[in-house]
């Protein structure tokens, strides 16, 4: 496919997808707080990747964005506007893909775009574009259990980005791919995030996928498990540019930077 | 038995594209499983006729001597579908009976089908449903249908309608709580994915409840036709005059061993058919969609 074409007819709107948290807590029946005292800014168009130890919440606080999960305390807004119930204005991807086995890959991106009510036409060249844009052309009318994982959560990212969302929330994408899919993944979102332009929050356990991904990088610490609520420890900004070689000296600083506060006890 | 056990394995890996779907086939129908397809069966056919030759006793106080030899049945059997060998009111006749059978078997399932998927599903996934209908259920489920028998007789009548209501009580349960079971257990990854897609509650109720309950659904479907046919000889052998459970009560009163085993021999065989002709639906009507697949 041609880049102009990527930059020209798939880039979103470039001004929405400011996400802002603050003072967010979660908490389950009268338990204590899972997690709190959360603030974060996240401007348009930037990837924001947030890591952490498991059970600090770092999950919970892409749910609470997509209305999974409400939030016990504090504001969650996107555009200035509060967060409530699930909407195709905040997509998410799975890291079990959540296709739906009985739609064609095709099927799948289209639904979106179908729940918008938009024209037969329009959402065929949708379908096509953005399955172009994920490099799976060519499996349109294949069913998801016929994919292997790597193309299921193309197929996931595809359907989200077909909706045209303001912010991509991602959960752990990549965590369930072989390591040569992933790398792969991982430098096709670059590609992909760059030509959209959406807003991406992206939670991992790989602090090298954050490093290689992300223009800050937040860390959570503490939960349930711990006796102290999840909260942020430290927000890394990471200025590598868009090409990241994860041998040269300046990744792997950052990288060992950030694995000594994940790891730091409180 | 065997048929509808094996039929059942083949036909869930039939509607599953799996990677090698000829390959399951060709075992299916190699040499060897045809050629041990025989030997049971025809051990039984003899083991009859010789039981009923030297008049064996069995347990259960099985009186062999009482039946008619496989040769006899057959040709009564024959003779009730083309007439001309055994003289009598059923000769060549057997096609209405067929036809009214199946007319009382699949009002009375239809019916049980389009009230209890719906009813089932919503039950499965609406807490206040279940609360406001599970203690009924719960009480009035486990009283076999054959115990509604003698009250549908004298409340409803005997004839067409109390047969058919029996066929409806029979099939309607386990389809109900089948289809309920399958709608409670689709996974919430599946209904997040439709909500974060813009798909509104009552249409993931449609669209992603539904096709995800087919499993469940088709089995409890199964389950239900084979009661069907069950309750469909009961409510059939007290009052109506036409149909093979009314046959076979016939051929209780007139002590005609071999029409009795004919209308055994022909719902059994109904039974098999009306089977694959359900799962032939289901790949109708979901368009070889892989539905019936595991979903995780």
């Amino acid at each position: 496919m041609s880049t102009s074409t990527e930059s020209t007819s798939i880039s979103h709107d470039t001004t929405t997808g400011a996400l802002s948290f603050s003072n967010v807590g979660k908490r389950y029946g009268d338990g204590p707080f899972a997690m709190r005292g959360f603030n974060l800014e996240v401007s348009p168009g930037e990837l924001v990747a947030i890591v952490g130890a498991s059970g600090c919440g770092k999950s919970t606080v892409l749910r609470m964005i997509a209305g999974f999960e409400s939030h016990s305390e504090g504001e969650i807004t996107l555009d200035s506007r509060p967060v409530s119930s699930p909407g195709p204005d905040r997509g998410f991807v799975f890291q079990d893909y959540g296709l739906f086995p009985w739609l064609t890959v095709a099927e799948n991106v289209e639904l979106g775009p179908k729940e918008k009510g938009l024209p037969r036409a329009e959402r065929r060249d949708l379908v096509e574009q953005y399955l172009e844009l994920v490099g799976l052309g060519r499996v349109r009318e294949k069913y998801p259990h016929q994919l292997s994982g790597g193309m299921q959560q193309r197929v996931a990212i595809a359907r989200v980005l077909a909706n045209r969302p303001t912010v991509m929330l991602m959960d752990e994408p990549f965590g369930a791919l072989d390591a040569l899919t992933r790398e792969q993944m991982q430098e096709d979102l670059s590609r992909i995030r760059r030509s959209v332009g959406t807003t991406v929050l992206f939670v991992t356990h790989s602090i090298e996928e954050a490093v290689r991904l992300a223009d800050r990088v937040v860390i959570m610490t503490g939960g349930l498990a711990h006796g102290v609520s999840g909260h942020i420890r430290r927000i890394f900004e990471i200025d590598l540019g868009p090409d990241r070689d994860p041998t040269s000296v300046e990744f792997t600083d950052l990288e060992r930077m950030i694995s000594r506060e994940v790891h730091a006890k409180d | 038995m065997t048929a509808i056990a094996s039929a059942s394995s083949t036909t869930i890996k039939d509607a599953t594209p799996s990677p090698q779907p000829t390959d399951t086939k060709r075992k299916r129908w190699s040499p060897r499983a045809l050629l041990l397809a025989f030997p049971v069966p025809i051990a039984v056919l003899v083991f009859w006729s010789l039981g009923v030759q030297f008049g064996w006793n069995l347990p259960f106080g099985i009186r062999m001597a009482q039946l008619p030899t496989p040769s006899q049945a057959g040709l009564r059997l024959t003779d009730l579908f083309f007439g001309g060998l055994v003289p009598g009111p059923y000769s060549g006749d057997i096609f209405r009976h067929i036809w009214a059978s199946l007319v009382r078997a699949a009002s009375g399932f239809g019916l049980a089908a389009v009230l209890a998927v719906p009813f089932g599903i919503l039950l499965g996934r609406s807490k206040t449903v279940t609360q406001l209908f599970e203690p009924l259920i719960n009480v009035v489920r486990p009283i076999p249908v054959t115990a509604w028998a003698p009250l549908a007789l004298i409340v409803i009548g005997i004839g067409d309608r109390s047969a058919i209501f029996l066929v409806f009580l029979a099939a309607f349960f386990p389809m109900l709580i089948s289809t309920s079971a399958a709608a409670a257990q689709v996974p919430p990854r599946l209904l997040e994915a439709a909500a974060m897609l813009g798909m509104k509650p009552w249409k993931r109720l449609l669209y992603v409840v539904a096709p995800a309950s087919v499993p469940g659904i088709f089995s409890g479907l199964r389950v239900g036709l084979g009661l069907a046919w069950a309750l469909l000889v009961v409510g059939e052998m007290t009052g109506v005059n036409i149909g093979l459970g009314a046959m076979i009560m016939e051929g209780r009163v007139v002590s005609q061993i071999d029409l009795i085993m004919s209308g055994m021999i022909i719902i059994g065989v109904l039974g098999f058919l009306t089977d694959r002709f359900l799962v032939f639906a289901l790949k109708v009507i979901s368009r070889n969609r892989p539905v019936l697949q595991e979903i995780k």
